[in-house]
């Protein structure tokens, strides 16, 4: 099968206080392990819903969207992500006993991204590849994300052969740092304007 | 299909939440390349099933269709050989270090382990090293000519790792020595170190080997490197089988801990996980065994694994003592580093509980199993306490319902494996299993669009 590749991660300060990692969280957790399209649609429709409630805090983000031959590969690498963890701390960034990490001060960040692997030529990939024609000067502005989230909810998911999701950090204390999200490996999160 | 995805991998730990999804029948519908790939496989099948006696109409016509269905994994690894689906891979025998190996002698290991005592042989699964002998019973007409028998390829190992456990094993069998034998062990180690101990404690103990899978190149157990390890100890098995005592030996059930193993993706894993089999309550008493003592790898291992709650739990209620050791606990004394003249380099230094001679049998106090065979001055000092803290409690399980003994049965989930099947004659074309690489997703550079 010809497949194509889209993908969206954005990176965002969050508190101890705000709902939405924790409804993201419960979100992924409670999606069942078999999945009919109709419960793809709504899970992703409230994923992105939610994400887009952060969109005045993204800072950072990266997607990508390829409809040639190495559409799969680049699918395995944000795969990789979440099957070999990259990225992720291995130890808290807040220290035990000091309470909530805004009491030090120090921001903490969180990333979400999600990746669809596509019937390369399907409708959903036909309109994606539309819709990614972005000029370069605009590629990498908030309103992009926000666009390209919008566009995740109207996947028709008869047309996606995998997806896969993932927070980090799963826990608030587990937050990266800003000199975490400076380190070499997230360079690909390119700050957004 | 009303739920054509399937979840494949789900993450819930501290640092990241996240999960992943395949729709598996749009694999092969939609995929004209691997259908007209299917379709000449079928042709071509007609004679190869033939030849194998399977009866049945083969589904050669151009107009016939395929499906992806899950099979059990083992049953089609001695159809289709042990590296079905994966024939081009190769075993991987990391850290080994190897001189000398008789890979005629390994043709023998069913037999050469089959245990001694009639009353612990259907305790015995020689499932892995079955593996060894078999050759497919079907040839697919894509299979690699001239594919490698697994002995032929298979090469002994013995890392440090496996050196230290089999000192714990030795250090375990002197600690026995002359103490009452009415208690079975149970060796819950990764595989290659479950060997090693056994290997060590054969001296007193009689193995029983409880391997339930075949290695596989993409196996997520890696089940070959117990088989490297067999093989290596293999000599010392057989001689130690020899001299043991012809009176009653106590038991030593042996499982690789590497069984439930996290299985997160068909694409890229081969699953020959499986559960422990062991004897239930009514079978330990009837072997004359009224204690047990399960052995894990260290302290972080505070409760049995999940497959074997059910039945630890269900000893207790046949009056069976359940005690927990972590093999860590057995350490070696200071003392000199090189082996004195005529001891085996293998057997230096000796191990101890609580590392020290004097404190060795005070395992016997801390267990409630005493009083010692010999005399424990100095007590045990910087062990885990797990002997004398643990005790099995029924907890909720992914395997409550597996049921307990031999006649556990695994769940639907675990132990199988993707395969094409024609449409029409359900024949196998072929593994559905195939490896995608990761690229590495930080490596490479990365645009908008």
């Amino acid at each position: 099968m010809d497949y194509s590749v889209f993908a969206i991660e954005v990176a965002f300060a969050y508190d101890a206080q705000s709902q939405t990692r924790s409804e993201l969280r419960r979100l992924i957790l409670e999606h069942s392990h078999l999945t009919s399209f109709e419960q793809k649609y709504w899970f992703y429709e409230t994923a992105a819903g939610l994400l887009l409630r952060e969109a005045p805090s993204f800072e950072r983000g990266c997607w990508d969207y390829f409809d040639n031959d190495i559409a799969l590969s680049k699918y395995n690498e944000w795969c990789g992500g979440l099957l070999k963890e990259e990225g992720v701390r291995s130890t808290p960034s807040v220290a035990g006993g000091r309470g909530p990490y805004r009491a030090s001060g120090e921001t903490r960040y969180t990333t979400f991204t999600m990746a669809f692997l596509l019937a390369r030529g399907s409708n959903t990939d036909r309109n994606l590849a539309s819709q990614c024609q972005i000029a370069p000067a605009n590629l990498w502005r908030r309103d992009t994300f926000i666009f390209l989230l919008q566009c995740v909810r109207r996947f028709n998911f008869a047309n996606v052969r995998s997806d896969v999701i993932y927070m980090i950090p799963n826990r608030d204390d587990f937050g990266f740092t800003p000199e975490d999200l400076q380190a070499e490996k997230f360079k690909y999160l390119r700050p957004l304007v | 299909m009303n739920e054509p995805f399937e979840r494949t991998h789900l993450t819930d730990k501290p640092a990241i939440v996240g999960a992943r999804w395949w729709q598996e029948s749009m694999a092969i519908a939609g995929d004209p390349v691997a259908r007209r790939q299917a379709l000449q496989a079928i042709s071509i099948m007609g004679a190869s099933i033939l030849g194998v006696g399977i009866i049945g109409a083969v589904a050669g016509s151009a107009g016939d269709d395929t499906r992806v269905e899950k099979r059990d994994a083992l049953a089609m690894q001695r159809d289709y050989g042990w590296n079905f689906g994966a024939e081009t891979e190769a075993l991987t025998f990391d850290g080994s270090t190897y001189a000398r190996y008789d890979n005629k002698a390994i043709l023998s290991l069913v037999n050469d382990l089959t245990p001694t005592s009639a009353a612990l042989r259907p305790y015995y699964i020689p499932t892995l090293f079955q593996s060894l002998l078999s050759t497919p019973r079907v040839t697919l007409p894509e299979a690699t000519p001239g594919a490698k028998a697994l002995h032929s390829v298979l090469v002994p190992i013995q890392t440090p790792a496996m050196r230290e456990a089999y000192r714990q094993g030795k250090a375990l069998a002197t600690l026995f020595q002359g103490a009452s034998d009415d208690c079975a062990v149970l060796v819950d180690l990764d595989g290659p170190l479950a060997v090693a101990f056994a290997a060590g404690a054969s001296s007193l103990f009689e193995p029983v080997f409880a391997f339930d899978n075949w290695p596989h190149p993409l196996g997520v157990v890696p089940a070959h490197l117990t088989l490297a390890a067999v093989a290596h100890y293999q000599p010392l098995f057989v001689k130690n089988k020899g001299s043991r005592p012809a009176s009653r030996v106590p038991p030593l059930f042996v499982l690789d801990r590497g069984r439930l193993n996290p299985y997160s993706s068909e694409n890229t894993q081969f699953d020959n996980r499986y559960l422990a089999r062991v004897p239930t309550g009514p079978n330990l008493l009837a072997l004359g065994d009224r204690k047990l003592l399960y052995v894990v790898p260290s302290a972080s291992y505070n409760r049995e694994a999940d497959d074997l709650n059910a039945d630890f739990v269900a000893y207790g209620k046949s009056g069976i003592d359940v005690r927990m050791i972590a093999a860590s606990d057995l350490t070696p004394e200071a003392g000199p580093t090189a082996a004195p003249p005529g001891v085996p380099a293998d057997d230096w230094p000796p191990y101890y509980y609580g590392g020290s001679a004097e404190s060795h049998h005070g395992f016997w106090t801390e267990s409630g199993w005493g009083p010692p065979p010999r005399p424990a001055p100095r007590a045990p000092s910087g062990t885990s306490g797990l002997v004398k803290a643990y005790r099995p409690t029924p907890r909720s399980t992914q395997y409550n319902s597996a049921g307990t003994g031999m006649s556990k049965t695994r769940p639907s989930t675990m132990g199988t494996m993707p395969v094409v099947v024609a449409a029409t004659s359900g024949l196998i074309v072929g593994a559905a299993v195939s490896r995608s690489g990761s690229f590495g997703r930080y490596s490479s550079s990365w645009g908008g669009g």
